[in-house]
């Protein structure tokens, strides 16, 4: 079982080695640098020169201190001194001096690297301006070597018995060349040897392969000529034109770190051949013979460092400037792929973008993240993600990670990852990104809204489709903008429907929907041109069209189209089986009628014979009169015309108390005519009249003789003042005789209604009856049907009429109905 | 004669006189009662249904003054024949009716005959 808090305590220990991984990697390397660095230039050290010709631990410390971050300048150097010392195991100095010596190298280094960074400079771009080559060579290869050899001098003097400024002169000289020979090629190894290896094997490296092999062939070449020919001749002067044509190539095709690398080679091949008096070196005593090789490689390394430097400068500028224009001409034509793309596309053209972006800026990778209007959150919808790269998330846009371009836009976020050729991301570029970034979200917002739009005009189109009736959309000039399925089914035939379609003209819809060349298809037109124009706000009409089936009946409504443009909706219901249900109404309505009619009559059969009996009983006695006269003798001829003058009365008299009993029993359709409403309550008058005198009942009549015809149906008004005569004589039973009475009122309310009133004496209407009293089946008589006066009021209703009662304040009930003048039926 | 149609007053006035009989004729039954200070018929044909005093009225207001009038009641409607009759009722007739059974009825009424 493990200790607990076992697991921190790894965790914490895996975090310190994790952390302690790079300062060990740098001790390391500075050691064994530095202590290689010491060897060499104590070998390339003779006497009587007490300083090394060439000194590369100084460099090796400078270039350390200029590649390192300054936290780790005290590692480096405390590193170092297990290096000198150890290179100085066989020394035969004191250790004091040996330790001065380290504390006069490490000033040195100081100087140089402390001035650089001072100056503004970093390792990365020291030698790739003029400027900066500038800076190094006057800190590096002349400032720190200069300052720090008066303590070297007086340390080697006071501790080693060394003569002063020889020794300041020699130390100098070297720390300077080698400085501005191998800084460079440390430093711009350490920061480029790994675009060097991810370049391979190219022209570039086999040039400088080459060049490098040429110096180095050229230079033992050149020490390889024999004793005896002293002086400069045409064959010593070729040699060194070649090595100095070669080391200019490489200060103008390598760069500062292939120009460093050959003057280092030269000069590491010089002083190995003055060290051993080798030829052109034998010429002068050996201290002469190294402080002028110094003082000449000095002098041809500064030219050549410049000059590699401001090639390099020179080619860097032209880079970034064709860079930045072939970037420019890529943001253009990303802008440009984005204009009237269609939404569909987006998507895709976004992704190869991305990956065209990713690719030039040298990004691992791009990627846009959408804020969700909702949640406010954000939610990766493209990416692009170079070749092995890591995979970004959300967490990419922690942005501690790395320096990356960030773009926030309306729609969301735009996120590079780090570059893969280790360079940071070039500040010039983020407002250009920022434009790409307005780009993407402006086409993939427009998308959004496309989408919407799409999806709202396919909800519509549903809406549309799924509806029963047939409905045409009418722009402002009257052409069908939109039409649904329904519409088709309710035309006269499938090739009539083919032509209404989108682009139709009014006229079409019309020839489509209505009877050819009728006058409904003419009033409809000119309704749908109307309600478009604005002048009428709706349109309705019904409308029977032949069909194979028999006739069917339509339904058209017009609306006005709820949009600024204008335009109109026309509405298409087929509405047979309603009309077909309403006829039946109609029919079992009038089948009703005339039930309650005929019932009505049988109420009345009593006072019918009575009404009858009274012309029969004069016809009879009259005839029988006539043929007693005639039978005298003489006959009474006068007496006799009389009698039959008195017959032909009696019985025209009888004959229209059948005509009127006929009409009310036959069961004929419905048919309105101009007729006199005054008439029509007289005919009824008369034929309830022996009933009313039967019953006891008074009829006072009371005729407006202005009253206008009326354009009804005479039978159905005959029967509504029949039943609300007979309904108001019934309600007298319980009456004394004597007030047994009805007056029946006609008169005219203005041009287009008249207006009458049936007032009884009975016992009025309940107050919980007065909405009911027109309802079917509401009687209060024990043998009622209570139909009377509910057909009444249908009549009525049918007349564009209404009808209403009320309680007399003098007694009794008031029976009123109005009736609309109206025009004959078409 | 009382009878308020003008059509059967006037046919029955010109059968009975072509069967030699006088006969008044009266449109109401107050007109025939108002009648009657002035003189007495010998035989009432009387309607039933009437506006005003009807038949049975004319009857009631007969017998209040004890006259004693013998009467033939003509009506349109046969239920009447089950109401009891009149002191005075020769015969209810129905309208319309044969001239001979009207004269006949008249005949036995004059003579004082009861009525069959």
């Amino acid at each position: 079982m493990r200790a607990p808090g076992a697991e921190p305590r790894e965790g914490a220990v895996r975090a310190l080695v994790h952390a302690a991984r790079i300062p060990a990697g740098i001790v390391l390397v500075v050691v064994v640098a530095y202590y290689a660095g010491s060897r060499i230039g104590l070998h390339l050290k003779f006497e009587p020169l007490a300083p090394s010709l060439l000194w590369p631990p100084n460099a090796i410390l400078t270039a350390a201190l200029l590649l390192a971050p300054r936290r780790r300048w005290g590692l480096i150097l405390l590193a170092a001194l297990p290096a000198h010392l150890l290179a100085r195991l066989d020394s035969p100095l004191p250790l004091a001096l040996i330790l001065a010596l380290f504390v006069t190298n490490c000033s040195e280094s100081l100087i140089a690297a402390a001035v650089v960074r001072r100056l503004g400079f970093t390792a990365s771009g020291l030698f790739d301006s003029l400027r900066a080559a500038g800076v190094f060579i006057a800190c590096a290869g002349f400032v720190a070597p200069f300052a720090s050899s008066f303590a070297d001098a007086a340390a080697a003097s006071v501790l080693g018995g060394k003569d002063y400024w020889l020794v300041w002169e020699t130390r100098f000289f070297a720390n300077a060349l080698t400085a501005l020979t191998l800084v460079p090629v440390i430093v711009l190894i350490a920061g480029k040897w790994r675009a060097w290896v991810r370049r391979g094997l190219d022209r570039r490296l086999l040039e400088a392969v080459g060049v490098w092999l040429g110096i180095v062939v050229v230079g033992l070449s050149l020490l390889d000529v024999p004793r005896g020919v002293i002086g400069f001749s045409v064959l010593m002067a070729v040699p060194f034109a070649v090595l100095l044509s070669l080391l200019v190539w490489s200060a103008v095709r390598l760069g500062p770190a292939g120009s460093s690398l050959a003057v280092l080679t030269v000069e590491i091949l010089a002083i190995g051949g003055a060290a051993r008096g080798q030829w052109p070196f034998d010429v002068l005593s050996r201290a002469d013979n190294v402080l002028s090789l110094q003082i000449f490689l000095i002098g041809v390394a500064i030219p050549l460092l410049c000059l590699a430097a401001l090639i390099e400068e020179q080619q860097r500028d032209e880079e970034a400037l064709e860079s930045r224009l072939r970037f420019e001409e890529m943001l253009s034509r990303l802008a440009r792929a984005f204009v009237h793309l269609p939404s569909d596309q987006v998507d895709r053209t976004i992704d190869a973008w991305l990956r065209r972006l990713g690719e030039h800026l040298q990004s691992d990778h791009v990627a846009i993240f959408e804020l969700s209007p909702a949640d406010k959150t954000l939610v990766p919808t493209h990416s692009w993600v170079a070749d092995g790269a890591w995979q970004p998330g959300l967490s990419a846009l922690d942005g501690g990670l790395h320096d990356s371009p960030l773009m926030i836009t309306d729609y969301g976020v735009l996120s590079f990852g780090a570059r893969r050729n280790g360079e940071p991301w070039p500040p010039e570029v983020i407002p250009q990104l920022r434009l790409v970034a307005e780009v993407f979200a402006n086409a993939l917002t427009r998308k959004q809204a496309e989408n919407a739009l799409r999806a709202s005009e396919a909800v519509k189109a549903a809406i549309l489709a799924s509806l029963t009736s047939g409905v045409a959309v009418l722009d402002r000039r009257g052409r069908v903008v939109a039409i649904n399925e329904a519409w088709h089914t309710l035309g006269p035939s499938e090739a009539a429907s083919a032509g209404v379609t989108v682009g139709a003209t009014c006229v079409e819809v019309c020839a489509y929907a209505l009877p050819p060349d009728s006058a409904y298809a003419r009033e409809a037109q000119a309704a749908i041109e109307a309600v478009i124009a604005g002048v009428r706000s709706d349109f309705a009409l019904e409308y029977p069209r032949a069909a194979a089936a028999g006739e069917r009946w339509f339904a058209m409504s017009v609306l006005p189209l709820n949009r600024t443009e204008g335009g109109a909706v026309v509405s298409l219901i087929d509405i047979t089986q309603r009309k077909r249900m309403e006829l039946e109404a109609r029919q079992t309505r009038h089948e009703l009628a005339h039930f309650t009619r005929v019932s009505t009559m049988g109420e009345l059969t009593a006072s019918l014979a009575h009404e009858l009996s009274q012309p029969l009983t004069g016809i009879l006695a009259n005839a029988q009169a006539a043929l007693r006269l005639l039978a005298a003798a003489p006959p009474d001829l006068d007496e006799v015309r009389d009698s039959l003058i008195d017959i032909v009365d009696d019985d025209r008299r009888a004959g229209d108390i059948i005509r009127r009993l006929r009409e009310l029993l036959k069961k004929g359709e419905t048919r309105r005519v101009r007729l006199d409403l005054n008439a029509v309550v007289s005919d009824v008058v008369k034929l309830v009249g022996s009933d009313a005198l039967m019953r006891g009942v008074a009829i006072t009549v009371d005729l407006d003789p202005a009253l206008p015809l009326l354009s009804a149906d005479r039978v159905q008004l005959q029967q509504v003042v029949l039943n609300l005569l007979m309904n108001a004589m019934e309600a007298m039973t319980g009456t004394v005789e004597a007030a047994r009475s009805v007056v029946i009122r006609t008169e005219c309310l203005d041009a287009g209604t008249v207006h009458v009133s049936i007032e009884d004496r009975g016992r009025g209407i309940a107050l919980d009856a007065a909405d009911k009293i027109f309802e079917p089946f509401y009687t209060t008589k024990p043998d009622g049907m209570g139909m009377g006066l509910s057909i009444a009021r249908s009549i009525i209703e049918a007349h564009d009429g209404h009808v209403w009662a009320a309680n007399n304040p003098t007694g009794g009930a008031i029976f009123h109905f109005t009736l609309a003048v109206g025009t004959p039926e078409r | 004669m009382v009878d308020d149609e003008k059509s059967v007053r006037t046919s029955l006035r010109r059968l009975l006189a072509a069967s030699d009989l006088d006969a008044v004729t009266f449109a109401s039954g107050q007109e025939f009662l108002d009648s009657l200070r002035q003189s007495r018929p010998d035989c009432l044909i009387l309607d039933l249904q009437m506006p005003g005093l009807s038949g049975l009225d004319v009857q009631r207001q007969l017998a209040d003054r004890r006259l004693r009038v013998p009467t033939i009641i003509i009506t349109a409607e046969d239920e009447t024949r089950g109401a009891s009759p009149s002191p005075g009722t020769v015969a209810y007739l129905c309208k319309p009716f044969e001239d001979h059974v009207l004269l006949e009825l008249i005949a036995r009424a004059v003579q004082g005959a009861p009525a069959p």
